[in-house]
């Protein structure tokens, strides 16, 4: 940690010689932020500039000493939400998504695709942010706007399903 | 399998997953900001000309560094270029052929695919109408922006009633592979440098009557005719006017003239644009197609501009999507001062089961 540290303070003074290696070390939480709403791994990809131009314009809000990954996963997260609610005249619909037939997805393909898929929405945020993004269930409770009990329980519910189901799919 | 199993095994599938490396572009679009939204220092007593020649060599700089770090999948085939009169009878014999096929296939399968399209009909944007008939010529561009610099082309001696056979392939944005034989004869007319051409095409299962002439001399022409049968059929026209390909494209279907358009192709070598103009409909069309690179994909990027008295122009992103062997278009469409949406069309089922 000490090392993301250093390379913020950095960002602050307008230096970027370590921005790949500070690119090295949150990608996976940032990318991961944003896959579970976007679904589409080109336009997480697009978010994921998005997410660090931001956070570099808004380094001087970040607090000293506090966890950059969620940071980087609220600012992630909040732009896909932002994204998908600028799309959503046709993700809105369950109905219309039900409708296109299924050869023409292009979800991911990957095997951590097919064992997130096995959950609920919410379920995935929770399991991503907590075993991916590596957050404290109190992080994820503040980034997603809801109770630690609720954010526990979920977690709970969703590894028990996995427990049960992961080897149907891989 | 135990929690703590299940924990490491969800880690190292996580980690499994490949992400694109886009430090240079993120920081390019940091320094480009930056010098956008800098403030000059008031201290600064350069000469207005100093100050530009400095903000000039930055931005070179910059374009400079960023084409030497340019990724290598960004280096890609933009397709071939039409240098000759044969690769101008292959693309024409690609275009009509995809044309046509495209026409009978959207016949003869139900197209449920398109719900969301008709989903978008409420919409007030024009491009919405227009998809439709703009879709069909979408395979046409993949294999256009995608196939093998010469088309791979051999051309050899007939052996049956044609005494000319071209075999020559294309490619599509799934990266696959169309074979297409070319049997045909080639008769030239006495004291002119006009030419007759006549045969068939053989593209997968489907063959195709094609007729032609041409002309070589200080003005090559070709005009050629493509047809599933006497009632159905497509035309095309090519000339070569200030340094670009022109193609003359009529789609005549039941014996109806539904579609004409003008196709020019633009091309050098490193970028090839392709604008095409729908001719026969009460609102004028222009779209102009081009090459777009996302993590080694090949997309269509189309700047469109349509007028009926008031003018709506915007941008299309087309990506070929699909799993399993099956490939349709998800179609972003961006239009200028509205709100973006996303739509799925029909791809070619002939070309789908090739």
């Amino acid at each position: 940690m000490d090392q993301i540290h250093t390379i913020i303070e950095a960002f602050r003074q307008k230096d970027y010689t370590s921005f790949d290696t500070f690119y090295g070390l949150t990608k996976n939480q940032v990318f991961y932020a944003i896959i579970n709403i976007v679904k589409d791994k080109d336009q997480a990809e697009d978010l994921m500039q998005d997410t660090y131009i931001k956070f570099l314009e808004k380094i001087d809000l970040y607090k000293n000493g506090s966890n950059p990954y969620a940071y980087l996963s609220m600012i992630a997260r909040n732009l896909a939400i932002n994204y998908y609610n600028r799309e959503k005249r046709i993700t809105r619909s369950d109905e219309l998504l039900e409708s296109i037939p299924a050869q023409v997805e292009d979800a991911p393909s990957e095997d951590i695709f097919k064992i997130l898929d096995l959950l609920e929405e919410i379920e995935k945020e929770v399991v991503t942010l907590h075993i991916v993004n590596d957050l404290k269930f109190r992080e994820i409770a503040k980034i997603m706007g809801k109770p630690l009990g609720t954010v526990l329980w979920i977690y709970n519910k969703a590894i028990k399903k996995l427990k049960d189901k992961v080897g149907d799919v891989l | 399998m135990n929690k703590k199993d299940l924990i490491n095994l969800i880690k190292d599938k996580a980690n499994q997953v490949e992400i694109k490396e886009q430090s240079t572009e993120i920081l390019a679009r940091v320094n480009l900001d930056a010098i956008k939204v800098e403030p000059k220092p008031k201290r600064f007593t350069f000469e207005p000309r100093l100050i530009f020649s400095s903000m000039l060599a930055v931005i070179l700089i910059i374009t400079f560094t960023l084409v030497l770090l340019r990724p290598e999948n960004e280096i890609i085939n933009q397709g071939p270029n039409l240098e000759s009169m044969e690769d101008v009878l292959i693309f024409s014999t690609i275009s009509t052929t995809t044309l046509l096929e495209h026409d009978y296939a959207t016949n003869t399968s139900n197209n449920l695919i398109d719900v969301p399209a008709y989903f978008e009909m409420n919409s007030t944007v024009k491009i919405d109408r227009q998809l439709n008939r703009l879709t069909k010529y979408f395979e046409m561009m993949e294999q256009l922006f995608a196939s093998p610099k010469d088309f791979n082309k051999e051309d050899e001696v007939g052996q049956g009633q044609f005494g000319r056979l071209m075999r020559f392939k294309s490619r599509d944005f799934a990266g696959r592979d169309i074979l297409y034989n070319l049997d045909f004869n080639q008769t030239e007319i006495d004291e002119s440098n006009q030419y007759q051409l006549m045969g068939t095409i053989t593209v997968g299962t489907n063959s195709f009557l094609f007729t032609g002439e041409g002309q070589s001399d200080t003005e090559n022409t070709l005009n050629i005719r493509t047809q599933r049968n006497t009632e159905n059929f497509v035309d095309t026209t090519y000339t070569y006017q200030d340094n670009k390909h022109h193609f003359h494209i009529q789609i005549t279907k039941d014996e109806v003239l539904i579609d004409e358009v003008v196709l020019i192709i633009e091309d050098d070598e490193d970028q090839k644009i392709v604008e095409i103009t729908f001719l026969n409909d009460n609102i004028e069309a222009t779209y102009v197609f081009e090459l777009s690179v996302e993590s080694n994909n090949r997309n269509l990027r189309i700047t469109y501009e349509l007028n009926n008295g008031t003018t709506e122009t915007g941008v299309m992103v087309v990506r070929v999507v699909g799993r399993q062997g099956f490939y349709n278009y998800v179609v972003q469409v961006r239009p200028d001062n509205e709100r973006p949406y996303i739509i799925i069309k029909l791809r070619n089922l002939f070309n789908n089961n090739r």
